[in-house]
């Protein structure tokens, strides 16, 4: 039996010419989970995050909308999935609240706050080998962390087929990593909350991009419009059918 | 039968046939089972004679009496009854035990759990006897001849001499069991306890009652089943005459089931002192595996379990053993999961240096979910189920402890710092109520942080936000803002309301703004 012609259709074989640009090849191989915005999806391989994989968001500062990124994915994942969604040493509180006005079931959220680094790396592999999470979020120290941490944490990734982010600060960019996707985040200028900028550094079938400015549209204040937009419609709607059943007030 | 009740009374004659035809009618089967060695058998186990002892004669005194002995004492002579200085005078190497009612009763219930395995109606109604009701299983054994061998081979195997008797009612089962009738077809079991003499009912019939019956010329249980029964109730009392009853299968027995112990307890001895906790697995394991055996033939899991370590001398120069419990978020049953808990709560503990015995046990045992039990699919995992994987819980709180484990839940509060509250990722999970209608965070800062205003530029707002007169009274106004960094924050002025603004000064010398969470 000859191997070769069977070879193209092995689904962990990519060829050069199949860029990322290829329509055809993202409908092939669309396991990963969509970002929820179309002009990221069609720069990512298999059309979304990486389903079993690790990933690296760089990022220097918190509220640029790093979280929002990721969201739809999330909200997703938590809908479908019995697995837990896995947050090792967030520098912050998940906000519950704004995590269900997001979709996502935070019935699902586990947190685990380790002692040390090396905990944190225990856990967190143990959270994806096990397979117990569908995605996991990660806040490592920096100055702890070493290649082959990462390494391992990609294979357990693959393992457990869990969508691992990890978040570092923008000069872990020059460093060497084994994640399979890394995207820097950077605000756009101020004044623009609904508003980001991404380049990515390293990605599946595909050559790094250049700052591309993405409209990440779940904007607090955009939404607070569209929502009081939304109450005016709904009492002008039963105002009107009020009058048009002949119903008067009485004087 | 029909012929030796010809020359009968009428009503004797029609109490006889009631009697046979009740018994025929009746489908329960009872098993009687004797163990009429069982007070010195339970010394045999306890104290294991080597090869050249075993010839020893050995007897159990009853408080002055001997009440059992074994064969070679009774080769000797010894006769029961008599005095420890008369058997010692027959045999001078003779060895004695006291008697261990509780450690009789212990090993019965022992042994009525094992036969638990025949019937679910398993009874210890008298200090030397189980009955069981087997009648609905004995096609499952292979009928009543099969079944009765099984038992007395398990009983065997356990080391009890047993004997065994089959008969319509408990009672008459007992009764035949001590007179040693071996009778396993139920068909002819009124015959037969016709022929069994009345020292056989064991305490039930007083003995100067067995004196008295014998005096009249009765000895046998069917002349007693034959007499007028009120009459012999007014003569010897109620209790006799409810104890034919019962024989007769006229009165109901009740026997109380034994019900299961829900607990498991093991321990192993070592051969050679255990120098490190790697070495340790090795017979923890041979425990974890005795356990989930134990689980999966009860359908149960353990949510908690206690490991106990012994080291040499166990405990008597001064060192002590060491404790520890392995706990579970979810009932669990499977082995290898159980054993990588054990082993990660292992790693953070002090173990004696030289362990020599462990035991294991579990205090209690749940149910568990369905699809933990039912098989595993082609790829080793386990179906998808509704819950979510707590073997990720066990095996974090075994290493970091249950503090490092947090889940979220929301709460109807408009203040936002009290609008989530942490929660026990095993609690029982609720429908969560509506997100809020207004934008907020996805990173909350606890407690909000001082700022300087002058470093933000308000995009959205006020929402004024009220409430707490209760408790923790908040009186603010958030703005949505971005900082000068370009990070999208939540803050807020607090309001100078009424009573408070004294107080709020003081405490607010930085000024009144606070940063409480990004928009992330």
């Amino acid at each position: 039996m000859h191997i070769q012609p069977r070879l193209p259709d092995h689904p962990d074989l990519w060829r050069a010419r199949e860029l990322a640009t290829d329509p055809n090849r993202r409908l092939n191989s669309a396991k990963n989970h969509a970002t929820g915005f179309d002009q990221l999806d069609e720069l990512l391989f298999g059309g979304g995050w990486p389903a079993a994989g690790l990933m690296e968001l760089l990022c220097d500062i918190h509220g640029v909308g790093e979280l929002r990124l990721l969201a739809s994915a999330l909200t997703r994942l938590s809908r479908n999935e019995a697995r837990w969604i896995t947050w090792i040493n967030p520098p912050f509180v998940p906000y519950a609240p704004a995590l269900a006005r997001a979709g996502i079931d935070v019935n699902k959220v586990l947190l685990i706050h380790p002692k040390s680094h090396r905990e944190a790396l225990w856990a967190l592999e143990q959270a994806l080998k096990t397979g117990a999470s569908s995605a996991a979020l990660a806040w490592l120290d920096e100055s702890a962390l070493t290649t082959t941490d990462i390494r391992r944490l990609q294979l357990a990734a693959v393992t457990g087929r869990t969508w691992t982010t990890l978040f570092r600060p923008a000069s872990a960019a020059d460093k060497a990593s084994m994640a399979e996707l890394r995207i820097l985040v950077e605000s756009e200028p101020a004044g623009r909350c609904d508003r980001l900028a991404f380049t990515i550094l390293k990605r599946r079938g595909g050559w790094p991009t250049s700052r591309i400015a993405l409209d990440i549209g779940h904007a607090p204040i955009r939404r607070e419009r569209a929502a009081v937009g939304e109450q005016l419609a709904f009492w002008r709607h039963s105002h009107g059918r009020a009058n048009a059943g002949g119903y008067r007030t009485a004087s | 039968m029909g012929q030796a009740a010809a020359g009968l009374p009428r009503d004797q004659r029609d109490r006889r046939e009631q009697i046979a035809s009740a018994f025929a009618q009746s489908t329960a089967l009872w098993y009687g089972v004797h163990l009429p060695h069982l007070g010195l058998e339970i010394f045999e186990r306890r104290y294991p004679a080597s090869p050249n002892e075993r010839d020893r004669p050995t007897v159990l005194m009853d408080g002055k009496e001997v009440s059992l002995l074994n064969a070679p004492a009774k080769d000797a002579g010894i006769a029961p009854g008599s005095t420890l200085a008369t058997a010692r005078s027959i045999a001078a190497d003779l060895k004695h035990f006291n008697r261990d009612i509780d450690g009789e009763q212990r090993r019965l219930r022992l042994l009525a759990e094992a036969a638990y395995r025949y019937s679910p109606r398993v009874g210890i109604p008298a200090e030397d006897c189980l009955v069981l009701d087997a009648g609905a299983s004995l096609k499952l054994f292979g009928g009543p001849e099969a079944l009765a061998a099984s038992l007395l081979a398990l009983l065997q195997r356990l080391g009890h001499a047993a004997r065994i008797a089959a008969a319509r009612t408990p009672a008459a089962s007992m009764v035949l069991a001590r007179a040693g009738i071996p009778n396993v077809a139920a068909d002819r079991s009124f015959d037969a306890l016709r022929a069994a003499p009345l020292e056989c009912a064991g305490a039930e019939i007083e003995a100067r009652d067995i004196e008295r019956l014998a005096n009249m010329g009765i000895f046998q249980f069917g002349q007693l089943l034959d007499l007028p029964r009120d009459e012999l109730g007014a003569r010897f009392g109620v209790a006799l005459q409810g104890y034919l009853a019962r024989l007769a299968g006229d009165a109901p027995d009740p026997v109380r089931p034994i019900v299961p112990r829900e607990k498991f307890s093991s321990s192993l001895h070592l051969i050679e002192p255990v120098p490190d906790k790697e070495a340790l697995l090795f017979p923890m394991r041979r425990l974890v595996s005795e356990l989930a055996t134990w689980l999966s033939a009860k359908q149960l899991g353990v949510r908690s379990l206690t490991w106990r370590f012994e080291p040499l001398g166990g405990g008597n120069d001064g060192r002590d053993g060491c404790e520890l419990t392995a706990k579970f978020a979810d009932p669990r049953l499977d082995a290898k999961g159980i054993l990588a808990v054990s082993k990660l709560a292992l790693e953070g503990e002090e173990v004696p240096e030289e362990v020599m015995s462990i035991r294991l046990a579990v205090a209690a045992a749940e149910p568990v979910r369905p699809e933990q039990i039912g098989p595993a699919d082609l790829f080793g995992a386990k179906q998808a189920s509704e819950g979510l994987p707590m073997e990720l819980v066990d095996l974090i709180s075994a290493r970091l402890g249950r503090d490092a484990l947090q889940g979220l839940a929301l709460s109807d509060d408009h203040r936002p710092e009290f609008a989530w509250t942490p929660r026990s990722p095993n609690a029982k999970r609720g429908t969560p109520p509506e997100g809020s209608f207004h934008p907020r965070p996805l990173w909350l800062f606890e407690p909000p942080r001082p700022i300087d205003i002058n470093h933000f530029q308000c995009l959205s707002g006020p929402e004024r936000i009220e409430s707490g007169w209760w408790g923790e009274t908040v009186a603010r106004d958030y703005f949505i803002a971005v900082h000068r960094s370009g990070a999208q924050c939540w803050i807020y002025a607090n309001r100078r309301s009424g009573a408070e603004r004294r107080s709020e000064d003081r405490q607010n010398a930085r000024g009144a703004w606070f940063l409480h969470g990004y928009f992330a």
